[in-house]
């Protein structure tokens, strides 16, 4: 059992949409203290809505969102952050006129105390900040943008972290790095990871758990082992996996 | 010689006015993305309250402090009953409301006032006589005023915690609810900034035109929106050098052809950045005015 018997993050019956458009219908989900999950999914499945759901950054319409034990569903983002969850969109997730250190320095805007060690620690977990620290982010490479992302996510401690396709639009290269950094972050800081992303081969090598995100609901979850068994998984996103011929869904 | 000089130190006094207006409407625009054709009343306003209250016996300092204080609340009260209802319908709704706003304010002023022209309080002051070269003390003093505001807006941006959080709701609004911060509350401290930068605009500008009309500051937006265009609309430094071409070119065309063409040049402008460079001198790639001392790679 990968679940903790107190999940950090517990979300239950989630429903969200756009105006008369729902997009989810019910999902529920859990997140461990520590833990690396997978959220995973054909275009339009709802994985992006989920995360703003649980960031608040779209309010939710029905459901729950416990984190560590207080339902924070239906509460405006900048408090949502402010309890220890962190989301960083896929686009959008610098700002592009502020340096590098300011973007961080905006991250720890609430919470001044300690702005300074927290900064220092960002910049020895990616020296690359460090050393564009006075740069505008907006001119950055996009791996360097993702580590900007990271830092600033970073900076209000959180004890979970929501990412969308942080390598998405980047070289297989620079994929790789990003997910580097995730597990980096993961395992020096402690901090849990709810991930969305597309490259379902390259994903389930670095989390232990998964959900797989269909019209609005969750069609399976499980360890890594059991989805890379599952034939849905193995026939929808698997397809050029070395385990298994490829085959058409 | 002499008018060439004069024209010089008319057109940084002019320039700086324009500079404080338009350094005004971008922060606020910045943040709450839209064209607000209601902040040349707010000139007017600060200059109609600072000519009252010295009328009533209070000196211009004074007087203008307290009609800055005014103007400020103004505008926050007209932004929370007219604009913030209508914020989460895009910039349109918010663009024609604030022109309403400009009617109804300036048509508040015509009532209490007339339309006939009041003398500014400005003070009467003799040049200065540098070697046979006369310079005008009044204009000196309004450009140096205004460049104590643009040092005061860098400062605020630049170097507080509470400019950089303006800075980082104007350029994505949705990630700094992110982080943490209350955008609403940063919303209402740019209306504020802005308001009191409106403030100072408006005595500047009765004490440097001598003479205000309920229309002033009306009219006076042209210009200013020609300043923030050429700097590339939202960007405070591009607005501040903007501004000081606009005034330059205003004066020496007053000074050298006529004070007729005042707004055909303003007009001549935009026309021309809007073809050639919609993003403004300073808009897109060259975007950030500090450049970065990091360097690219």
């Amino acid at each position: 059992m990968g679940v903790a018997k107190q999940p950090l993050l517990e979300v239950a019956e989630l429903e969200a949409g756009y105006g008369d458009l729902r997009i989810l219908r019910g999902v529920s989900l859990a997140v461990g203290r520590g833990e690396r999950v997978l959220v995973f999914g054909p275009n339009g499945s709802g994985k992006s809505t989920l995360l703003k759901a649980i960031s608040g950054i779209l309010r939710p319409s029905a459901g729950s969102v416990r984190l560590a034990g207080s339902d924070v569903a239906g509460r405006p983002a900048h408090r949502i952050v402010r309890s220890g969850l962190s989301y960083v969109p896929q686009t959008g997730n610098i700002f592009p006129d502020l340096t590098v250190e300011e973007n961080l320095e905006v991250g720890a805007a609430t919470a001044r105390r300690g702005y300074r060690e927290r900064r220092d620690a960002a910049m020895d977990l990616f020296p690359t900040l460090a050393e564009r620290r006075r740069q505008v982010a907006g001119t950055l490479s996009g791996g360097e943008r993702q580590l900007v992302a990271l830092g600033r996510a970073l900076m209000l401690d959180p004890g979970v972290l929501l990412l969308d396709e942080p390598a998405a639009a980047l070289s297989a290269a620079m994929a790789e790095q990003v997910f580097d950094h995730v597990l980096t972050v993961n395992r020096e800081r402690g901090v849990a990871i709810l991930l969305v992303e597309q490259n379902v081969l390259k994903a389930l090598e670095i989390v232990q758990r998964g959900y797989l995100l269909e019209t609005g609901t969750v069609r399976l979850a499980g360890p890594v082992g059991e989805l890379r068994a599952s034939e849905a998984v193995r026939g929808a996103y698997l397809g050029s996996s070395p385990d298994g011929p490829p085959t058409t869904p | 010689m002499d008018v060439l000089f004069q024209t010089l130190v008319y057109g940084f006094a002019t320039g700086g006015v324009i500079a404080v207006a338009a350094v005004g409407l971008t922060l606020s625009f910045g943040v709450t993305g839209f064209i607000n054709f209601g902040y040349g009343e707010l000139l007017t306003v600060a200059a109609y309250t600072t000519y009252v209250l010295t009328e009533a016996g209070l000196g211009l300092l004074p007087a203008a402090a307290a009609g800055t204080a005014i103007t400020s609340a103004v505008a926050v009260g007209v932004a929370r009953t007219c604009y913030q209802p209508l914020a989460s319908r895009g910039p349109l709704p918010l663009l024609i409301t604030s022109i309403g706003v400009a009617f109804v304010l300036q048509n508040l002023v015509r009532i209490g006032f007339g339309g006939e022209p009041r003398g500014f309080p400005a003070p009467t002051w003799t040049p200065w006589q540098l070697g046979g070269v006369f310079i005008p003390k009044l204009q000196t003093v309004i450009f140096l005023v205004a460049g104590v505001c643009m040092l005061g807006v860098h400062l605020l941006l630049r170097h507080t915690l509470l400019g950089r959080t303006m800075r980082a709701a104007a350029s994505n609004e949705d990630l700094a609810r992110l982080s943490g911060l209350d955008t609403r509350r940063i919303v209402l401290v740019t209306w504020v900034a802005s308001s009191l930068i409106a403030g100072l605009g408006g005595v500047l500008l009765g004490a440097s035109q001598g003479d205000i009309t309920p229309s002033v500051g009306f009219e006076f937006l042209l210009l200013v929106f020609a300043a923030a265009l050429l700097g590339g609309i939202g960007q405070p430094y591009g607005a501040m050098l903007g501004a000081l071409l606009i005034g330059l070119g205003v004066e020496f065309g007053a000074a050298y052809v006529s004070a007729n063409y005042n707004y055909a040049l303003a007009f001549g402008v935009i026309v021309l950045v809007l073809l050639a460079r919609p993003g403004g001198l300073f808009g897109r790639g060259g975007g950030n005015a500090v450049p970065s001392e990091g360097g690219t790679p």
